[in-house]
């Protein structure tokens, strides 16, 4: 298992200038470690959302690579964007799911049966082009650098392990930190 | 006695979304749009992106929106229904100045609609506070371009309500 923080900052560090939309309990992680929030699109709010907005984000960005930090819960609730993602097939989408193993996310309750469904067989017959799934730290950070020349759409499963307490989500306003990244893709940054 | 011989055919659609710069349209494929499928996917303007479920159509349009492009979601009535939570939290409260094209399931001039679909679909909008226009007609079309300049004024969503048969 990967502790969620360690997880965000590996892919952090391999980041570069890609596009970041992330939710729920990955955002609270990715909020911690990233330095370029002018690039970072939150969902505090539609969490089941992100692999569609970052789906979007992607066609209207094809030169540059968007990452979905996405969650197990939330994606269990819009496991139609699997299909939406493949029909599609962006080159440049890697979708990555926080598989949290201690189910804080959901607030200690773990979804009855969860473990019984595998996402990553999901993508792949949904049409994403590779999966991958990490279970230790040193293999993620080494994996990424694959992970992030691939062509996609890849979908990235991670087993993470969250703190007990959860870090906060931003104090940014999703209506800010939209027109903030809008506004800097538009002025070419 | 007033007659309503014309028909809404899908070129001036088309041809209201190129006036308006519109660069994808982001729809569930079925039935009550399927009469723009062949137009829409011959114009190079234009990008198809479809969608499994109707409330990725929002969520979709907000990240091209947000990457600096111009879509128009285009779904049916009862589509809106089940999008509800995402025009809420993806385009009223992001401020995303929408177009949304709708099917009118059930739409009549001729009296009462058995159709609950067309019964409530009007009445959601106002409530979520969504202004919305009427087309049936190539004469209306251009509401489409009304609909379009009121959403950038009010960076908001806007709908019209297709309620016709088509021409082809």
């Amino acid at each position: 298992m990967i502790p969620s923080k360690e997880a965000a900052r590996a892919i952090s560090f391999h980041r570069q200038d890609a596009l970041v939309v992330s939710t729920s309990a990955a955002l609270r992680d990715w909020n911690q470690v990233s330095e370029r929030r002018e690039l970072d699109i939150d969902l505090t709010d539609c969490m089941d959302r992100a692999p569609a907005v970052g789906l979007g984000l992607s066609l209207a960005q094809p030169e540059r690579k968007v990452l979905v930090l996405d969650c197990d819960a939330t994606l269990r609730t819009d496991l139609g964007s699997l299909a939406t993602i493949g029909e599609s097939r962006p080159e440049n989408l890697v979708h990555f799911v926080f598989d949290d193993a201690t189910h804080l996310s959901t607030d200690g309750i773990p979804v009855e049966g969860l473990d019984n469904v595998n996402f990553a067989s999901m993508a792949e017959g949904a049409g994403y082009s590779r999966t991958y799934r990490f279970e230790n730290p040193e293999e993620l950070f080494i994996g990424l650098e694959e992970v992030m020349k691939e062509p996609g759409p890849v979908f990235v499963v991670v087993k993470v392990l969250r703190d007990e307490e959860m870090a906060p989500f931003p104090e940014r306003q999703m209506a800010e930190g939209w027109a903030e990244v809008r506004e800097t893709l538009l002025a070419g940054g | 006695m007033t007659t309503y011989d014309s028909v809404l055919h899908p070129p001036a659609i088309i041809a209201e979304l190129k006036k308006n710069n519109i660069t994808h349209v982001v729809w569930l494929p079925d039935s009550e749009t399927n009469f723009m499928y062949q137009l829409l996917n011959d114009e190079d303007s234009l990008d198809l992106v479809p969608v499994c479920r109707e409330g990725e159509t929002m969520a979709i349009a907000a990240g091209l929106w947000v990457g600096g492009k111009k879509p128009v979601v285009l779904i049916q009535n009862t589509g809106i229904f089940e999008s509800g939570d995402s025009i809420r939290g993806l385009g009223l409260d992001i401020n995303q100045p929408l177009v949304m094209l709708i099917g009118y399931r059930g739409w009549t001039r001729r009296g009462p609609t058995p159709d609950s679909a067309a019964r409530f679909i009007e009445p959601i909008l106002h409530t979520w506070g969504i202004n919305c226009y009427l087309i049936e007609t190539d004469d209306d079309a251009d509401r489409i371009s009304i609909a379009c300049e009121e959403a950038e004024r009010t960076q908001k969503p806007v709908g019209v309500l297709v309620g016709t048969e088509f021409g082809v």
